[in-house]
């Protein structure tokens, strides 16, 4: 009887070998599946009547799932990376587009933009070159637009996405851990887990190309698995993630255990919150700082010059700063604004120029404290309309303008002589100063030896230069000084001890305040997304301020724009305007090519790590085949091993018979 | 270790192979069919970077080129009026060469034609147009800055010449100031030449060229107590200026009633007077003349009368005028700004006398100044005409010389435009020349790689599709 046992043992374990190698078999392309084996171990031996001992026959221990955990771990860490750069490269291809140079790019703008103005200053009145101009900067300023509200939107999509990744993670959350239970309620009924555990794994994997999944939490079946930076916890129950905006705007993640700004370092949302960083901080944020610095260059260059018309009598902003009310540091200003001072220049009915430095302090001072003192000079006044944009008006007869021209009086005057200094040209010099002239010797303008007055610079404490006004001068004829400035002194006397000051002004505006309120600007828009130019001047190109002098023929505001092209605008790596845009262009392409590159070491990676898996747990048909065959034999085997010990048994019961 | 490799695996390790291989195909393609290499940053991100900074640095020279070309032209065509007009002025020194003997009236007036045939051209020079904008009116282009040279210099320009800025040069003068190109310099000594007496002052003057002193009388005194008076025409008709004692009047009552007698002037012939003649001329020996009310003459009355005479300067005309305080230096400024130093100790008439800036000159002024003479000649003697063409060639060739030194300044500055635009050039077609290094494709290599690829795509596709050619199956039976 024992023998019919051994026998029947043998049948039903090659019946599982069978089954098992067909069940390999049939998964063979599976993916996630892991081949298994089939364990078999003998019965133990006991003793027969007679006292010998014999087999028992043979048992199936267990259906193993062949596994290499630590490879199965480096593929779920893999994955995770991989995807990770994928989504980052997602992103950074759109932002390689919106860049990428081409015909009509901002890259060709840009150069055509300072093309235009060279051409320009050759002729700065020719009506069609002005028009030119215009219209390249109009082009120029909707393609800075399309770029900045790309990456606006890009940031958005990014937003919404990150919202369905963290629905889609919380939802993997919850069927690892309803698997977790089905698990452990299969394994105490002592039921095969096998495609339960295959399953997780592939759960566990899926879930890894969302978020980085911490691999020491995969060592061991039983414990929880830890993910998302710590934010999910999933055993039979788990945290849950949630996204939701930020006191800056910016989407926030946070976990059902309280625990915010989390940091998820891999997977498809890792690669999110990557991108997002690359759209407002890395490659967004360098080409908002170059937008930006362009235009408040560019702008504080239209605005302090002057047009084919003169000083104007009526400025309108065409920007708002939206927290008007609030010092100007925080007022919501697109382009930077720094303290310094701004110089108003006001011509009288009689042609009568008066230059006058508004000091501007962004840290303390509102819009309106700036308003106000605008409008305490005399013959302008200025308001603040609700939509934050300023607006300034000459009183009727008065003219005014940021140009900075100089005086034709002296700004501060002792004279006891008879002979008042008229002051001429236009400063060329680099920093506003102001020059103190002293009457070394008196005498009579042009008639006495050794008129002679000192001229000292201010700011530096050096003298300029000492001038004779008398014999040899003639009077009432312009003497030049140095950097563009000239005075002249009428038939009369200077004492010695006269002195009179020179207000010079080369930069009107120190603060970038014109610009960030658009007022005589070249560009409008409060956001880079809305650029366009300046309607006062997009409908009349004679609007371009390009003299400091306001002759037709002078363009002094042309050569500023020359020489900002070929300036190290950006300070930290010394680049020009069209050196910093190519260096913005070449890092998305670094960005493409290394994100792309990671995907390539990754996916090599895997394949090797897959390989390495596979080749524990992948399943080879022939091998299965052979496997069959081999318990078909044995299945032939034990079956004959039955039937002999049936026919000895029979023949044994015919002795009896 | 060998690897347990199963078909499966072998399957999507072909299957990741094409693919790769496909995208690699797609890329030489695509730079064969462009013959671009770049297409986008990331396909080779620094050379970009130099594609951008070498398209932008060819473009710049191209438009630098242009803006030169936009200058020399401006500049060839004011170099060619000027030289013109420097070609006029050596006609006008011929003429005034010849000038100097000429012996009657209608020969000076064929020359006073053709000096105002050659400030006619000048006219035209100083307001030529350069594709719609004056050349000669510095900044201001858009205003004509001479209304008629031939009549009176009115500047209407400025005195700022248009520049452009050029990288490597400087500012170029594009728009010169007429003044800078056709009077030379500003200030200097003041000449006069004349009859009223007036010399020139101590000061430097200023303003340019030739000009003319008015000595105007404004009123008659006489001392003493001869009874004596001005006459009604004295106030316009009187031409003596001076202090008391400069001018004499010389009184005989011959009645010994104040009934008639004579008068003289500064010992000129005695004039009979009556005491009804209330507004006698007298006139003395060099034709200067007073005017006198006789009828208050003092009965019994001879002696000697000096005589004060006030009179004005003006050296516009009359618009702006300065009484004459009879000093060594009084400075007289007119309504353009321009300033004379005149020494009026010893002016004794009315008049009108010339006033020359010594050291520097107008030329068109100068050439009015000539044909103007011309016109007169007969009011010169020969000591008189000798030093108008001397004073005339002496401007001219002032002039011309100063032509020359603009001509020069315009050869140097077009000097330069020509080695920055050859530098220009140059560096553009480098520029180039390094941008198709940079971007363009290198079709040996793409070639060769794009067969290689399609190859190995071949070789991956024969062995995929052998995976299942050896099986078990083939073996059970």
């Amino acid at each position: 009887m024992s023998h019919i046992q051994v026998g029947v043992s043998a049948l039903r374990a090659a019946q599982i070998g069978l089954n098992n190698a067909s069940q390999n078999i049939a998964n063979a392309s599976t993916d996630g599946y892991h081949r298994q084996r089939v364990d078999l171990v003998a019965r133990r031996t006991y003793q027969t009547g007679d006292g010998s001992l014999t087999g028992g026959g043979v048992d199936v221990a267990q259906i193993t799932r062949l596994r290499n955990a630590t490879i199965e771990q480096a593929l779920t860490a893999n994955i995770s990376g991989r995807e990770a750069a994928q989504a980052q490269l997602a992103t950074l291809e759109q932002i390689e587009r919106a860049l990428t140079p081409s015909e009509g790019s901002i890259h060709s703008l840009v150069t055509e933009f300072f093309d235009r103005v060279e051409q320009l200053a050759a002729n700065p009145s020719e009506s069609v070159l002005r028009q030119e101009l215009v219209s390249t900067a109009s082009q120029l300023a909707e393609a800075i637009s399309q770029v900045a509200s790309g990456l606006e939107k890009f940031a958005g999509r990014i937003e919404n996405e990150t919202v369905v990744v963290v629905d889609e993670v919380n939802q993997l959350a919850k069927s690892i851990a309803e698997l977790n239970r089905n698990i452990r309620v299969a394994t105490a009924k002592g039921q095969s887990s096998n495609s339960l555990l295959d399953r997780r794994d592939q759960l566990v994997n899926e879930l890894a190309s969302y978020v980085d999944v911490d691999p020491t939490s995969l060592l061991n079946g039983s414990d929880p698995i830890v993910a998302a930076g710590g934010a999910l916890i999933i055993s039979e129950v788990t945290t849950v993630v949630s996204a939701h905006s930020g006191i800056d705007g910016r989407l926030q993640l946070a976990s059902s255990t309280g625990q915010t700004g989390i940091d998820i370092r891999g997977g498809k949302l890792g690669g999110l919150v990557e991108s997002s960083r690359a759209v407002t901080s890395s490659i967004g944020g360098d080409f908002g700082e170059w937008a930006r610095t362009l235009i408040r260059e560019i702008d504080t260059i239209q605005a302090t010059g002057l047009s084919l018309t003169g000083p104007a009598a009526f400025m309108a902003g065409t920007r708002r700063l939206t927290e008007f009310d609030q010092p100007l540091v925080t007022s919501g200003s697109m382009l930077e604004l720094s303290s310094g001072e701004l110089t108003i220049t006001v011509t009288d009915p009689s042609g009568q120029r008066t230059t006058t430095p508004i000091a501007v302090d962004i840290e303390t001072e509102t819009l309106q404290d700036i308003v106000n003192k605008l409008d305490a000079v005399s013959g302008v006044s200025a308001s603040i309309a609700d939509s934050g944009t300023v607006s300034l008006h000459a009183v009727s007869g008065f003219l005014f303008d940021f140009a900075g021209r100089t005086d034709q009086q002296p700004r501060t005057q002792s004279i006891a002589g008879t002979s008042v200094p008229t002051i001429s040209g236009t400063f060329l010099g680099d920093n506003n100063t102001a020059w103190d002239a002293e009457v070394i010797n008196g005498g009579e303008i042009g008639v006495s030896t050794d008129v002679v007055v000192r001229v000292t610079d201010s700011l530096t404490g050096k003298v300029v230069g000492e001038f004779d006004f008398g014999q040899g001068y003639a009077a009432n004829q312009t003497v030049e000084i140095a950097d563009g400035i000239g005075f002249s002194l009428p038939p009369g006397t200077l004492i010695a001890g006269d002195s009179f000051s020179i207000g010079l002004t080369t930069q009107p505006d120190e603060t970038g305040l014109l610009a960030s309120l658009g007022l005589q600007s070249l560009f409008s828009g409060s956001r880079l997304g809305e650029l366009g130019v300046n309607p006062a001047v997009a409908e009349s190109p004679e609007n371009l301020a390009v003299s400091r002098s306001g002759t037709f023929g002078e363009g002094r505001q042309l050569d500023r724009l020359i020489e900002l092209r070929n300036r190290s605008l950006f300070s930290s790596n010394s680049e020009s305007v069209e050196e910093r845009l190519a260096s913005i262009t070449a890092l998305s392409g670094t960005l493409v090519a290394s994100s792309q590159l990671e995907i390539d070491q990754r996916g090599a990676r895997q394949l090797q790590l897959e390989n390495t898996r596979d080749s524990i747990s992948g399943v080879d048909p022939n091998e299965e085949l052979l496997e069959m065959l081999q318990y078909q034999r044995a299945f032939q085997a034990a079956s004959r091993f039955v039937s002999s010990i049936d026919e000895t048994l029979d023949d044994l019961l015919r002795l009896i018979q | 270790m060998t690897l347990r490799i199963t078909p499966h695996r072998q399957f999507e390790i072909g299957q990741q192979r094409t693919s790769s291989q496909s995208a690699r195909l797609a890329q030489l393609r695509n730079q064969i069919s462009s013959g671009e290499r770049v297409h986008r940053p990331s396909d080779d991100p620094y050379a970009q970077k130099l594609i951008l900074t070498n398209q932008s640095a060819a473009s710049h020279f191209a438009a630098q080129s242009q803006a030169i070309n936009d200058v020399r032209s401006i500049l060839n065509e004011a170099h060619v009026q000027i030289r013109t007009g420097q070609q006029l002025a050596v006609n006008a020194r011929d003429i005034g060469l010849q000038a100097r003997q000429i012996n009657n009236q209608s020969e000076a007036e064929i020359f006073a034609l053709e000096l105002d045939g050659i400030l006619e051209t000048f006219d035209s020079i100083a307001n030529t147009k350069h594709e719609g904008r004056y050349l000669f009116a510095g900044a201001q282009i858009e205003s004509r800055p001479y209304n008629d040279v031939t009549q009176q210099t009115d500047y209407h320009g400025v005195s700022e010449s248009g520049s452009i800025r050029i990288a490597g040069a400087g500012h170029i003068k594009t728009y010169y100031s007429g003044e800078d190109v056709f009077s030379t310099g500003a200030g200097g000594t003041t000449a006069l030449r004349g009859t009223t007496g007036a010399t020139s002052g101590s000061g430097t003057a200023s303003g340019h060229g030739n000009g003319e002193l008015h000595v105007q009388h404004t009123s008659t005194s006489y001392d003493g107590v001869s009874g004596i008076q001005p006459g009604a025409g004295s106030l316009t008709g009187d031409s003596i200026i001076g202090q008391a004692g400069t001018h004499r009047l010389q009184i005989e009552d011959q009645s010994g009633s104040g009934l008639s007698g004579t008068i003289s002037l500064n010992g000129g012939e005695p004039v009979a007077f009556t005491n009804a003649d209330a507004d006698l001329q007298i006139t003395g020996p060099r034709g200067e003349v007073v005017f006198v009310n006789a009828t208050t003459i003092a009965p019994g009355f001879s002696g000697s009368v000096d005589i004060t005479a006030n009179g004005t300067l003006s050296m516009d005309g009359g618009q702006t005028v300065l009484p004459i305080d009879f000093s060594a230096n009084q400075t007289l400024v007119d309504e353009q700004g321009n300033v004379r130093h005149v020494n009026s100790q010893a002016i004794t008439q009315t008049g009108v006398d010339t006033v020359q800036l010594e050291g520097n000159s107008d030329i068109f002024e100068t050439l009015r100044s000539m044909r103007d003479d011309l016109f007169n000649y007969e009011d010169f003697n020969a000591t008189e005409w000798d030093a108008v063409v001397s004073d005339f060639l002496g401007d001219i060739e002032l002039a011309n010389d100063h032509l020359l030194k603009v001509v020069g300044e315009q050869s140097v500055d077009l000097q330069t435009l020509d080695r920055l635009q050859e530098r220009g050039d140059e560096l553009q077609l480098e520029a180039q020349k390094r941008l198709g290094d940079l971007q363009g494709t290198d079709f040996a290599e793409a070639v060769l790689q794009l067969q290689e690829e399609q190859n190995l795509t071949q070789y991956t596709f024969a062995t995929l599709s052998g995976v299942f050619e050896v099986s078990v199956l083939d073996f059970l039976r």
